[in-house]
């Protein structure tokens, strides 16, 4: 026993030398030298992590290390957020974000939001649809409103939690349009598009990838997109602004760094996230997955989350 | 049938038995290390399955979730620590079973049961997979209301003998539920401005806090140095005798993991209790419950593996997890670009049918492999109580680390435990919390929901078939069980 445990100790000596000397390597002059983290806010087998699992391993064969997704689940985001806020900005820690980083901070007090880091890029969005049963009898978004707005308060309608975007953006849209409904707050959007087949909720707003099969087995129809252009793979789904109401959400999928993280690791993440698009694997996953490539640098994705923080905030007291 | 017997070609490839046999090994593991789960190791093992063929990668996954289910009951059983949320009943009965000594009939108990759980299931689901997505749509938040109701009637037989004292720790564990976000109105509850509380209290760091820490608390207490595990602790199997005699049981259990699991909004941490409470009910020793009785661990464990073939229906027919391991498979599929989904077995029927013969083989490895680890387990925790103390710690401290790679759950786990030290030394029930915890969310959110739909109407629960089946479930539920209480006395007096 005694000889296994000194063996042991020898050996965590060892190991622990062996991670201090590797720290104490100057760092290389060409980034990236060892592995690259890339933190979440939701924990293992969440949407967002699968896609950040994907999107790991499409960059690993660009950037030649190997890239580790970590997920800090947790304070409604604030554990991630806070971590990677006050992580060496040296581009080895990385953040994963969704239109949560928007929401969240709103929601509930933290220290920090979106603001306390550098953006890198958007690398895609999610879009979000309006849909009901096929079996209801509203055929469009506009026979939908029109029944909502002769029948105040009566129409049942389910979204995600109450600060989600999905939520808000519903709220805005019925604003917009005029009519009054009940929305019934689920966990997501599966839960929804079930109560919404089953007929217990008249319609329901959500993310497209989240229901995409049922739509194509035909047991729910898209009423309309709230995206600026129609999805790919639904010619005849119209646009919001199509139907009448001037607004645009697409839910943002990207990656910040810390907030000093030198200009020549952005770039050199830039140029690489440009070229994963065309990897035949990871262009698999997308498609199938149904989020939309949508490539945005540094400024415009600030300027981007600027203008959904805006619209957030205003949507948040109301 | 001609489908069947492909999938069972494809299945049982050298290849294929290997992935699966693999994926159960890394389940177990995971399962026994709380604050690690089945959906984790999946989240992790997913990206490695991408060059695979898609059935080898499925296969793989499901080893891992059933492996999971009964990884959690070792350390339940061993150390009284569920390893997962749907090892907290197995506690119950498992631990106080390996006090008196009974180590390994526990844990083979809990492992036979597993098996027939993921056997039955797995049938249940060839037979019926397709019928069942209608009934799963059946499910609406009536449903949901009922069968936590149904779930919280188990606070009152938890309790002991002081009945008061049980529902006001049924009701602290519902007051935890209700901490972080309010589900309907958005904005924060019981916080007290601490930004980690935000989100809620993570059930991992509670649970470990109430039955790990408090108890070594205890021990520590006691300062009585007991007998080495090996002279108490046997590693003898269950007879089978006791697993004939307990088949109805288990039966009956599995099918009701089975129909929580077609439930895409409970789950195996919701099943493992309704099963236990039933098993309670029913059972001619259910006063015995809770002091180690082998039905108290072979209901929670084979509903629990129930589960696994149930929540493959939401998962395939409609293409919606019910939980975090099935999302897990869900992005497996649609990496290999199969869209689960009403679709899906007209389509790419070789898919299911191969996933479920895979469930059927991934629960014979689970035997296999459990069985081989009962007997090194149990010499595992047959240290010096010191050694062993101070081992459960650094496992509770260290897996409630990795739950968020962060100190806070640490936090939450010390403090529980100290909370849960308190509570047992005056006689409180610590089950009971976790059981208001669990319970919780579910509750109140089903309730809040249902009434919005019914427009304030509380007729909902009663015009709706399943809804009323499982309000008359619970009435009758708390009859029996003060009728079992109080008629006796009566009658004696």
């Amino acid at each position: 026993m005694k000889r296994v445990i000194a063996l042991v100790s020898v050996l965590g000596i060892l190991i622990g030398l062996t991670l201090v000397l590797s720290g104490c390597k100057s760092e290389a002059k060409s980034y990236p030298s060892k592995s690259i983290s890339i933190v979440y806010h939701s924990s293992a087998g969440s949407g967002g992590d699968i896609f950040l699992r994907n999107l790991g391993k499409a960059l690993e064969k660009q950037l030649k290390q190997p890239i580790v997704i970590e997920n800090r689940p947790g304070g409604g985001g604030a554990t991630a957020w806070g971590y990677v806020a006050k992580a060496k900005p040296d581009g080895y820690t990385l953040l994963g974000i969704s239109s949560t980083i928007i929401t969240g901070p709103l929601q509930t007090p933290m220290d920090v939001n979106y603001k306390s880091f550098k953006p890198i890029a958007q690398v895609f969005y999610d879009p979000t649809v309006i849909f009901t049963s096929s079996k209801s009898e509203f055929r469009s978004f506009k026979e939908i409103i029109e029944y909502a707005k002769a029948h105040p308060k009566e129409m049942k309608w389910g979204a995600g939690s109450p600060g989600s975007a999905e939520s808000l953006t519903l709220k805005y849209i019925m604003n917009q349009v005029g009519a009054e409904i009940q929305v019934v707050p689920f966990e997501g959007g599966g839960d929804v598009a079930v109560e919404v087949m089953a007929g217990r909720l008249a319609a329901g707003i959500g993310e497209y990838a989240e229901i995409a099969h049922l739509v194509r087995s035909g047991d729910l129809k898209i009423l309309v997109g709230l995206g600026s252009e129609r999805i790919p793979g639904l010619p005849d789904v119209p646009t919001l602004k199509e139907e009448g109401v001037d607004f645009v959400f697409e839910k943002v999928r990207g990656l910040m760094a810390p907030k000093d993280t030198p200009d020549y690791v952005v770039q050199k993440l830039v140029d690489a996230i440009k070229k994963v698009y065309d990897d035949a694997e990871f262009k698999k996953y997308y498609t199938e997955s149904n989020i939309i490539p949508l490539f945005r640098g540094p400024e415009e994705l600030s300027k981007v989350l600027d203008q959904q923080n805006e619209f957030f905030k205003s949507m948040i007291g109301k | 049938m001609g489908l069947f017997a492909q999938a069972l070609k494809v299945v049982l490839q050298p290849s294929a038995l290997l992935a699966n046999a693999f994926g159960v090994v890394v389940g177990i593991i995971a399962g026994a290390i709380p604050g690690i789960n089945a959906s984790m190791a999946m989240a992790m093992i997913l990206p490695f399955t991408w060059g695979m063929d898609v059935i080898h990668a499925l296969l793989m996954l499901a080893g891992i979730y059933c492996g999971g289910q009964y990884g959690g009951a070792i350390t339940a059983v061993l150390i009284g620590v569920p390893g997962t949320t749907s090892a907290a009943a197995t506690v119950m009965d498992g631990y106080m079973m390996h006090k008196k000594g009974k180590s390994g009939k526990a844990l083979g108990m809990a492992l036979i049961a597993s098996t027939i759980g993921g056997f039955v299931s797995a049938a249940v689901l060839i037979v019926l997979a397709i019928p069942l997505a209608k009934v799963a749509l059946a499910f609406g938040p009536a449903e949901y209301f009922g069968l936590a109701a149904l779930g919280l009637t188990l606070i009152a037989s938890l309790s002991g003998e002081n009945i008061y004292k049980g529902l006001l720790s049924g009701l602290f564990g519902l007051l935890l539920a209700t901490v972080g976000i309010d589900p309907f109105a958005g904005v924060s509850r019981f916080s007290f401005g601490i930004p980690n509380l935000a989100e809620g209290l993570d059930m991992i760091p509670v649970m470990m806090g109430l039955y790990a820490v408090s108890e070594v608390l205890e021990e520590i207490e006691k300062r009585i140095p007991r007998q080495r595990i090996d002279e108490r602790a046997s590693t003898e199997l269950p007879t089978a005798k006791e697993v004939l005699n307990l088949l109805p049981l288990i039966a009956v259990c599995s099918l009701i993991g089975c129909w929580v699991g077609v439930m895409p909004g409970a789950g195996a941490s919701i099943a493992c209790w309704i099963a236990y409470n039933y098993a309670k009910t029913v059972s001619k020793n259910g006063h015995l419950f809770g002091t180690g009785v082998l039905e108290g661990v072979a209901a929670p464990e084979c509903a629990d593996n129930g589960v696994t073939g149930g929540a493959m229906v939401p998962l395939l027919a409609l293409g919606i997890p019910g939980s975090n391991s099935t999302a897990v498979m869900l992005g497996a599929l649609v990496l290999h670009g199969i869209n689960p989904g009403p679709l899906v077995f007209r389509d790419t029927p070789l898919i299911p049918y191969s996933i479920f013969v895979g469930l059927f083989v991934a629960n014979a490895f689970m035997f296999l492999f459990g069985l081989l680890l009962v007997k090194p387990s149990i010499k595992f925790v047959n240290a010096p109580e010191s050694v062993l103390y101070s081992g459960i710690l650094a496992l509770v401290f260290t897996g409630a680390y990795t739950l968020t790679n962060d100190p806070w759950p640490i936090i939450v786990t010390l403090f529980f435990g100290v909370i849960g030290y308190f509570l047992r030394k005056h006689g409180f029930q610590p089950p009971a919390i976790v059981l208001g915890l669990v319970l919780g969310t579910i509750f109140e959110t089903s309730l809040r929901r249902s009434l919005t739909l019914s427009n304030g109407s509380w007729s909902i629960f009663m015009t709706r078939p399943i809804a009323a089946v499982l309000s008359t479930a619970t009435i009758l539920s708390l009859v029996f069980f003060f009728g079992k209480r109080y008629l006796p006395k009566r009658s004696r007096a």
